[in-house]
């Protein structure tokens, strides 16, 4: 690999670029998903490919290609100078990177089982196991089980003597049952929505999900909540568990803090931020109650690496500190516009994608509260639980959630299951009517797996750990009579 | 040069393996280019090249998938064994199908020649003017300027061959103002058809004509929506009604009410990758032809897409709209086409009394499948009309309506058809809605 590296580099230096940089990446990957009692989907398999970038006249050019090649990463490599010189007739300020100590090194993340040494036999005894208990209810049309593993080897060189061999490891699985009556279609899963619960993790994550454990109870949730009342429409104190929770980090303060979107970049597509530079440790974002720590070495995060795409080494950082803004995700071209060096929050989707800003792991400080108290403390709300579906505007203001099942909270007790569940808000009042936040004991960094950004699409991966918190004073029920 | 002859040895080599069982194969291969810009300069130039070879043993009522993207003897050895042992390890599966044999496809042409014409300073030439022409009017513009080709080839031990490819590019821009922004997008798969200074023109105009909104409340309005929001609705017909499966799992909205009248009588919506402006595939993934089909006629309910196991479920013939094999999605139409009215923009703003003129939305998501309600924000050009008249750009709204209900509120259809992509996914071609009654549930600072 080193020689494929040097002969991009050498190439890149030979075009008269002053920065470059070669990714390659080999990926393995494992996705099974049980439906109804059949193999609903499969994806196993290896990718292997490289990314060049490169910096000439001070505008970025980037190629990517499978065939990892000694002809066509020179070829390539020319090509990616071609680009970043026809960039340059289009520029009124230089890239510039903030300056970075050079990293020979490599990095594994943690495992305890090498996810992909488990017999396919097994996790597949396990999905249909699952799927068994969740199809015993003739009401159930959809049982959906799945886990999916993946293990990325990433070498990077940069043109500044970096070498870094880093290998990822993450893991994950979950299931939903979507239960169906006439008009009415409701759905619960578990652990979280949209595939369960990833974490950068072995094997050691399944059995401790207890996955078999919680079938039956989301069954019989899923066909409960088609008789259950709607959520009510109106203003009332709101409780949000930790998945739904993390949603709305990643939504609300996640995104918006990315300091590209604050800079213009995505406007076209994602779009941009209300955290503008003038707001910059200065703004009340939240609660005095509201701590939102960034950390790219968070044990089982899924954004946890040694070093992110640009070779900066992995940090943690405050985004929301008792309320207050305080912090960006930046990453080595644009940290300097606040001032700062990179954060280390540079990731591309794979071999194929240009390195952008992405999402840390992002999660809400733990308070003091216990989830009874806090139960007890609300005369008069609901408690939702479990996204099922998200929207916010491309500011990052108003956002409107809904999710798969809540609880009427009346005189302090949990009372009728309701579904229909949504809220809406503009985020910094939003956060700034959190008022309790249970403790560590309620924790968990939950993973999201399918956040989009930057066009061509990407994908990336990033947790946000979370307790239940509570919220006064939320618009819910929208569009329910 | 075609890229068929390399898919054809590459499938003759896998296919004409010993093996117990059958096997199929499915090859793509991308090739994009990207210029992106933002603050009127470039930001990011790409060239990206990605191919995928995905195998799929079928052998005793059960099956494996595997794929790879690296096309050495080893690697295919080590790919097929591992759809080998995906298929080894499950149950039977009665319902499985076997491969079909040699099939006939009309073929689709959809190459723009000649290919990859672009070189990276004419399209960054192309950026240039529009920016250009931005910052006369003070204004800010961002956006993408993209080509592509791409190939599918899917090829079987029983004898099928099918091939396809295409090319495709997309101008897209947002002129951003102080306090407004404007966008605009043309896509075509042939790239003459692009025309950048009239997008980057349009999406000018939209940013000026919205400087200053003013808040409006939320409630019912009469909206007029231009394609690219249409498309975003129509999406969420497509991903929740309009394939079979969820059809027959009662998770649609057209589940029990088949041949009723659903939605207004002027609106017809089919699937036809035979559409001029389409980019499809004129086969589906197991190799059957894609035919057009006609999902809503005059507002009844008349079908839904197929693939080969749903359609034996109903005692029918495929549509010819399978993903590849398994999935959990069922068929889904890709081509997506509503036909059009009779009504210019013009008229349908130069007949409303009070209402509001939308150019896009974003972030829509689902809320309920049945009545297929969904919400989303207004965003890039969202106007007051009054007494037939644009008065003033307005601030950005959030809406919760069922789209169903929205599509039995028609007042007019727009008559030019135009190919836009939402937010998540597919091309669709569209035209412009005037809707009564239209609800915005909540609003927003900008």
């Amino acid at each position: 690999m080193r020689e494929f590296a040097e002969i991009a580099l050498q190439s890149a230096r030979a075009e008269g670029a002053s920065y470059a940089d070669i990714r390659m990446i080999q990926t393995r990957f494992e996705d099974l998903t049980v439906r109804n009692g059949r193999l609903g989907d499969a994806r196993v398999g290896e990718t292997l490919g490289f990314g060049v970038r490169v910096i000439v006249g001070g505008a970025w050019g980037f190629v990517s290609s499978p065939q990892l090649t000694r002809r066509e990463i020179r070829l390539l490599t020319r090509h990616a100078c071609a680009l970043a010189a026809a960039s340059a007739r289009l520029q009124n300020k230089k890239v510039r990177l903030s300056k970075e100590v050079v990293h020979e090194t490599s990095w594994q993340t943690p495992v305890v089982i090498d996810p992909f040494s488990v017999p396919q036999g097994e996790k597949l005894d396990l999905l249909f196991q699952i799927d068994k208990i969740l199809t015993a209810d003739r009401r159930i049309k959809v049982a959906e089980s799945t886990m999916g593993f993946l293990k990325k080897r990433q070498w990077l060189a940069t043109s500044e003597g970096t070498w870094i061999d880093q290998t990822l490891i993450r893991s994950g699985a979950g299931y939903s049952a979507t239960a169906v009556d006439g008009n009415e279609v409701q759905e619960r899963s578990y652990p979280m929505s949209f595939g369960g619960q990833f974490m950068s993790l072995g094997y050691e994550l399944i059995p401790a999900l207890k996955l078999s454990e919680n079938a039956e109870r989301t069954r019989e949730e899923a066909v409960a909540l088609l008789s259950a009342k709607p959520c009510p429409a109106g203003k009332t104190d709101l409780i949000l568990d930790g998945t739904q929770l993390a949603l709305q980090i990643h939504e609300s303060c996640g995104h918006p803090a990315e300091l590209d979107r604050v800079l213009g970049i995505e406007e076209n597509y994602a779009g941009r931020s209300f955290l503008t530079p003038e707001k910059y440790k200065k703004f009340r974002f939240a609660s005095k109650a509201v701590t939102l720590m960034a950390d790219s070495t968070l044990p089982g995060g899924l954004a946890t690496f040694g070093y992110d795409d640009d070779g900066v080494q992995a940090q943690r950082w405050p985004i929301v500190k008792e309320g207050i803004f305080v912090g960006y995700a930046t990453n080595r071209e644009f940290a300097p516009f606040v001032g700062e060096k990179s954060r280390g929050a540079c990731r591309a989707d794979g071999w194929g994608h240009f390195p952008l800003i992405r999402i840390p792991n992002l999660s809400l400080v733990p308070g003091e509260w216990r989830f009874e108290d806090l139960i007890a403390d609300t005369a008069d709300g609901v408690f939702m639980c479990t996204n099922k579906s998200w929207s916010i505007d491309q500011m990052r203001y108003n956002f409107q959630f809904g999710c798969e099942i809540g609880w009427e909270i009346k005189n302090g007790r949990l009372g009728a299951m309701l579904k229909n569940c949504t809220y809406q808000g503009i985020t910094p009042q939003f956060w700034r009517s959190c008022d309790a936040v249970c403790g560590e004991e309620y924790w968990r960094p939950w993973g999201v797996v399918n956040c989009g950004k930057g066009q061509p699409g990407q994908r990336a991966e990033m947790s946000h750990g979370a307790a239940p918190a509570r919220f006064r004073n939320v618009t819910v029920g929208v569009g329910n009579k | 040069m075609t890229l068929e002859p390399e898919f054809k040895t590459l499938a003759e080599k896998i296919t004409g393996r010993p093996r117990r069982g059958s096997i199929e194969i499915i090859l793509t291969v991308e090739h994009e280019g990207l210029t992106r810009f933002a603050n009127n300069v470039v930001s990011q130039h790409i060239e990206q090249q990605s191919r995928e070879l995905s195998i799929r043993v079928l052998r005793n009522h059960r099956q494996g998938t595997a794929s790879c993207n690296q096309w050495d003897d080893a690697m295919l050895d080590q790919t097929v064994r591992r759809a080998e042992e995906l298929a080894a390890l499950q149950p039977e599966d009665p319902m499985l199908l076997p491969l079909l044999g040699p099939q006939f496809f009309e073929p689709l042409p959809r190459l723009s020649r000649p290919l990859l014409a672009l070189r990276p300073e004419q399209k960054v030439g192309a950026i240039r003017k529009v920016v250009s022409s931005y910052l006369k009017e003070d204004l800010s513009g961002a956006g993408i300027f993209s080509h592509g080709r791409h190939a599918v080839g899917l090829a079987n031990s029983e004898g099928l061959w099918a091939f396809h490819e295409g090319t495709s590019s997309t101008f897209s821009t947002t002129a951003i103002g102080e306090n407004s922004s404007g966008w605009a997008e043309q896509s075509h798969w042939d790239i003459h058809k692009i025309q950048p200074p009239t997008v980057g023109r349009r999406a000018a105009e939209k940013a000026l004509a919205s400087r200053h909104p003013k808040s409006i409340r939320s409630g019912a309005y009469t909206v007029i929506l231009e394609p690219a929001a249409v498309a975003e609705l129509m999406l969420f017909m497509a991903w929740n009604g309009f394939g079979a499966l969820a059809y027959q799992e009662g998770r649609s909205f057209l589940s029990g009410k088949m041949g009723r009248r659903l939605i207004d009588e002027r609106l017809t919506i089919l699937d036809d990758v035979t559409h001029p402006d389409s980019t499809g595939l004129p086969f589906d993934f197991e190799g059957t032809a894609r035919q057009r089909v006609v999902l809503i006629r005059n507002g009844l309910a008349e079908a839904v897409v197929y693939d080969r196991r749903t359609a034996e479920h109903d005692h029918r013939a495929s549509t010819g709209h399978a993903l590849p094999q398994p999935n959990t999605s069922g068929p889904l139409p890709m081509n997506l086409v509503m036909e059009p009215g009779d009504s210019t923009l013009a008229e349908m703003i130069s007949s409303t009394n009070r209402g509001l003129l939308v150019t896009r939305f974003h972030y829509t998501n689902l809320l309920d499948p049945i009545p297929l309600s969904i919400t989303g924000m207004t965003r890039d050009g969202t106007f007051w009309i009054q007494d037939g008249k644009i008065r003033h750009g307005v601030k950005n709204l959030r809406f919760t309506q069922s789209v169903v209900e929205a599509f039995n509120r028609i007042e007019s259809i727009g008559r030019e058809a135009v190919l836009t992509h939402p937010f998540w996914g597919i091309g669709i071609v569209c035209p412009a809605l005037k809707i009564r009654d239209f609800k915005f549930s909540s609003e927003t600072m900008f």
